[in-house]
């Protein structure tokens, strides 16, 4: 009996190790059938919020990251906002072509450097004639119009911001009232060289019902800009009788201070309208 | 086994669980290179560690890394496998001399032979880890 006792004792290391790998196994085999061992595992209070923790860390080192796959993303969003925007028009007997319906394309870019406190103001982003920029295509924000691009090279753009002395966009003014009347109360968006919150809205016909707090938004004779891309609201409106058109203030909706990203818009049929409407065989 | 020396075991756990959980679980490589560095609390103990010892500490390391892995039971059970086969080879073989020994043993005795099997620790252990883990998501186990 004893020498057999000595055996065992001899072997305990072998029969300790045997009972660990028998309570191994069984884990491993209870934890695959059931998923209901609540403890050794990640759902484990204590381990859960340590994996938490360590997960924020992984975040942040990777926000880099998704800000640009987010702007991607918002980039082929607005791409097939645009398309059903311009594929329902709304107006009876009239379908556009897909060739048209498809022509605005978005590049995201990135700031890499801005002035808004000038006379003339320029945005430089970083994306060039590499990445199909050219010089005159229209820029965005996720806010609103921020300008045109004035020059581009292998891999930068400047471009001119709305708060340049030269630079004007084509807007309309969106309320009710027109909609229901069914017109269009088209104008200039346009700088006065003052504010860089505000530019100046002209030759808005006075008899057209605008009013403090309204849209004004890219118009649809617009071959730069995609049409209804937010420029500001109306902050206010006056006119005297002698004058033809309002004097409206608009308070741009872009934030010019804190630009981070932005779209670059490339209108596929800018040339062939430019053809139809410079033809110089046409006097 | 001294005060200290517990604390060092303690202390070489807890660390090397940390390591092994918060920073070498990102780093698979390919999706196939895993790193686990959480063995090297059992191939660093003191050789004069008694194999009970080794078993219930590569138990516990094991369980720790398995609850952040989602493998209960899997990492141990290599673990384990490891420090038995520690306890099978003779103590000069290890690389942490015990007290009054001399730091001889990186030649080993009979050239790089004696010292040869620490080296296949880690190869030993992986396999452990890939055939059980193989086995689990062929669900051989009941």
């Amino acid at each position: 009996m004893s020498q057999l006792l000595g055996i065992l004792y001899k072997s305990r290391h072998f029969f300790l190790f045997l009972a660990l790998q028998i309570i191994c196994f069984y884990l491993m085999s209870k934890n695959n059938v059931y998923w209901d061992v609540s403890f050794f595992n990640t759902t484990n209070s204590v381990v859960a919020r340590s994996l938490e923790v360590s997960q924020k860390a992984n975040e942040f080192v990777n926000l880099g990251k998704v800000n640009n796959r987010l702007a991607d993303e918002n980039a082929a969003l607005r791409k097939q906002l645009t398309d059903l925007q311009e594929r329902s028009t709304g107006i009876p007997g009239y379908h556009p072509d897909s060739l048209k319906v498809q022509r605005f394309e978005y590049t995201v870019a990135k700031v890499v450097g801005s002035t808004h406190n000038l006379t003339d103001n320029f945005v430089t982003i970083d994306k060039g004639t590499d990445d199909g920029v050219r010089a005159g295509m229209g820029v965005i924000s996720p806010q609103g119009v921020v300008g045109q691009v004035a020059y581009a090279n292998k891999n930068y753009s400047r471009v001119y911001s709305i708060l340049h002395s030269r630079q004007m966009v084509s807007a309309e003014v969106l309320n009710r009232k027109l909609r229901e009347n069914n017109t269009v109360a088209l104008g200039i968006a346009k700088w006065d060289g003052t504010n860089p919150q505000y530019v100046r809205l002209n030759t808005v016909d006075r008899f057209k019902p605008v009013a403090k707090g309204d849209s004004v938004v890219t118009s649809l004779q617009n071959p730069i800009f995609p049409p209804h891309v937010m420029v500001g609201r109306i902050s206010e409106v006056s006119n005297t009788s002698s004058e033809a058109f309002h004097n409206i203030s608009v308070r741009l909706s872009t934030d010019f201070s804190g630009l981070i990203y932005v779209y670059v818009v490339k209108n596929k049929l800018i040339e062939s309208q430019q053809e139809v409407e410079t033809n110089p065989g046409i006097k | 086994m001294n005060t200290q020396t517990i604390l060092k075991i303690a202390a070489s756990v807890i660390i090397y669980t940390l390591l092994q959980v918060f920073i070498l679980r990102n780093l698979v490589f390919f999706d196939v290179a895993f790193c686990f560095v959480y063995i090297s609390v059992i191939l660093f103990l003191p050789s004069a560690t008694p194999t009970s010892t080794a078993l219930v500490i590569a138990f516990i390391t094991g369980i720790l890394v398995d609850m952040f892995y989602n493998t209960a039971g899997l990492h141990a059970s290599a673990a384990v496998m490891i420090a038995f086969i520690r306890g099978l080879y003779p103590e000069s073989t290890f690389s942490q001399p015990g007290p009054g020994e001399r730091n001889c043993h990186l030649r080993g005795r009979d050239g790089d032979g004696a010292f040869y099997p620490v080296y296949r620790y880690p190869d030993f252990h992986s396999s452990c880890v890939f055939i059980l883990r193989g086995s689990r998501d062929l669900q051989f186990f009941p």
